[in-house]
């Protein structure tokens, strides 16, 4: 499943962190990636194995560009017997929320997903 | 019945207030099932010698367990509370990094179980027993290895998605870039046709035709967008379709290498005599002590699936009882079949009495499980003696609840 979404920031926040929260049980696996559009680079992975979100800091300076995308490539799957995948992820900026949480729903056993979160400035 | 209460409502407590994060419910229900084979035995009944059967099933219980045991037609406390207190209250609530990190004594004291019963009989009197027994072996509640390595094949899948779909990705933001910065472009142009009276049309038209190069330029990047996403999209859909085959694979694997481990219950407690019913007048004597090794292993009877329907289960023990001075040593083995929902079970069993062989016990019956927490076994204990002539034909029923098959709970 391929999902876009457009997240908007303000150019004076300095810190912008991604957290990852996986629901149900679900296990997964996945790559970070930034872009601004020439370059990408992979800023980290993850797992969930215990239903534990994950953080991460996003090295990106907001004030010196007015835009750029997140990729999330990740594979995720019921460790057994589920039929639902549920993963949440929101963006914050200083600890406040940039979007309302964005949500990656499969009804399924697994699912191999790519989600592409462009960053505009307001 | 007062200590009883007081024990099952500080257990119930315990119990209710864990919040397990130590893998999959449902996965951890499934290994269960596939491993576990059939209800493991109460040590305090091992020791007190009333299960239906006298070579106990080793293995491990889930949080909590109550067995209660019918006797003669009549209804006598013969009841047995079991738990595992280690693992109520200090490992339930560990991560699964936590478990990967613990040693093998950890584990042994987190399988360690704990087990008070008691029985009436007409021969021995009142009596009651604890026990601790502890079980070496794989576990299924404490298996922190299935995530580990199933994240290892999504993770392969996860990279596989960048390397088939990080270039069209790339492709894709340069051109919405791109898009993003003509839109601009077309916006301020339209902007300034706006603002031009009715008489520039020589500029008005050269606008015209810079909007239209640009709307073009749009409309191809569009398309090109469109096709790149179909693209991504359908590598996607095809990354899934090896996911879900190499998840099932895993999943199966995983099951069939778990399902023949061996396991061993190590346990000792303590016996005592009471006179009185009352709880404040027991005066508990202490007539004896008792230790046993319990060694099993079992293997499924079906071929390629994830859970185990059909199964045989081998058990022995060696149990030394020394008991108002007199010293009983009992060894045997156990052969069960496990059909579904379903077991029966025959064993041998010598019994010596200091050097002397005193019975030759067999035994033979069959349990039904009615759902996930509740149990019935049934069965008869027959004695011979040396000539092997019938000396004793003992009925025997008990009822197995078990608690804590879904307590495991993910954040």
């Amino acid at each position: 499943m391929h999902k876009e979404n457009i997240v908007y920031f303000s150019p004076q926040g300095s810190v912008v962190t991604l957290i990852l929260k996986p629901f149900y049980a679900t296990n997964g696996a996945y790559d970070i990636y930034i872009t601004n559009g020439t370059q990408m680079q992979k800023i980290g992975k993850g797992s969930f194995s215990d239903g534990i979100e994950d953080v991460f800091i996003l090295p990106i300076v907001p004030a010196q560009l007015s835009s750029w995308v997140v990729v999330i490539a990740g594979a995720f799957a019921s460790a057994y017997g589920h039929s639902q995948i549920l993963v949440h992820y929101t963006f914050y900026q200083n600890g406040v929320a940039l979007s309302e949480q964005i949500t990656i729903e499969h009804i399924g056993s697994s699912l191999a997903t790519q989600n592409d979160v462009y960053f505009k400035k307001i | 019945m007062k200590n009883y209460l007081i024990f099952f409502l500080l257990v119930g407590l315990v119990h209710s207030n864990s919040k397990g994060q130590v893998g999959d419910p449902l996965l951890k229900d499934t290994l269960l099932k596939a491993t576990q084979y059939s209800i493991p035995s109460s040590g305090a009944f091992t020791l007190l010698g009333v299960n239906p059967e006298n070579v106990s099933t080793p293995g491990f219980s889930r949080d909590f367990k109550i067995d209660y045991f019918f006797q003669d037609a009549q209804l006598n406390p013969n009841i047995a509370l079991q738990c595992q207190p280690f693992w109520l209250l200090f490992y339930k609530n560990k991560t699964i990094d936590s478990w990967s990190d613990a040693n093998f004594l950890h584990s042994i004291v987190a399988n360690t179980e704990f087990s008070f019963g008691s029985t009436e009989n007409q021969t021995k009197g009142n009596q009651f027993a604890y026990s601790f027994k502890t079980t070496i072996g794989y576990n299924p509640l404490t298996d922190t290895s299935f995530s580990k390595g199933y994240e290892t094949v999504l993770g392969a899948v996860a990279s596989s998605i960048n390397q088939l779909n990080m270039n069209l990705t790339m492709e894709k933001i340069a051109i919405k870039f791109k898009q993003d910065s003509l839109e601009n472009e077309a916006f301020n142009l339209k902007t300034e046709l706006s603002n031009l009276s009715n008489y520039q049309t020589l500029e008005k038209n050269k606008l015209i035709s810079e909007i239209n190069t640009i709307n073009a330029q749009i409309a191809e990047m569009t398309s090109r967008v469109f096709i790149i996403n179909s693209t991504i999209e359908d590598n996607l859909n095809n990354e899934n379709k090896k996911l879900e085959e190499n998840a099932k694979k895993y999943v199966s694997n995983y099951m069939e290498t778990k399902k023949s481990k061996f396991r061993m219950d190590i346990g000792f407690g303590q016996v005592f005599q009471y006179k009185d019913t009352l709880v404040t007048e027991l005066n508990p004597l202490l007539t004896g002590f008792g230790i046993w090794i319990n060694p099993g292993f079992g293997f499924c009877l079906d071929k390629n699936k994830s859970s185990c329907n059909n199964s045989l289960l081998f058990a022995a023990i060696g149990k030394l009882t020394v008991i108002d001075t007199i010293t009983e040593i009992t060894s045997g083995f156990n052969i069960r079949y496990v059909g579904g929902k379903t077991d029966v079970f025959t064993e041998y069993s010598p019994v010596f009495t200091g050097q002397q062989l005193t019975a030759n016990r067999i035994s033979f019956g069959g349990g039904y499980e009615l759902d996930n927490q509740k149990y019935l076994q049934i069965g008869f204990l027959m004695d011979f003696d040396q000539k092997f002539k019938l000396t004793k034909i003992q009925p025997t029923f008990m009822v197995n609840l078990e608690l804590g098959r879904d307590v495991f709970k993910t954040k």
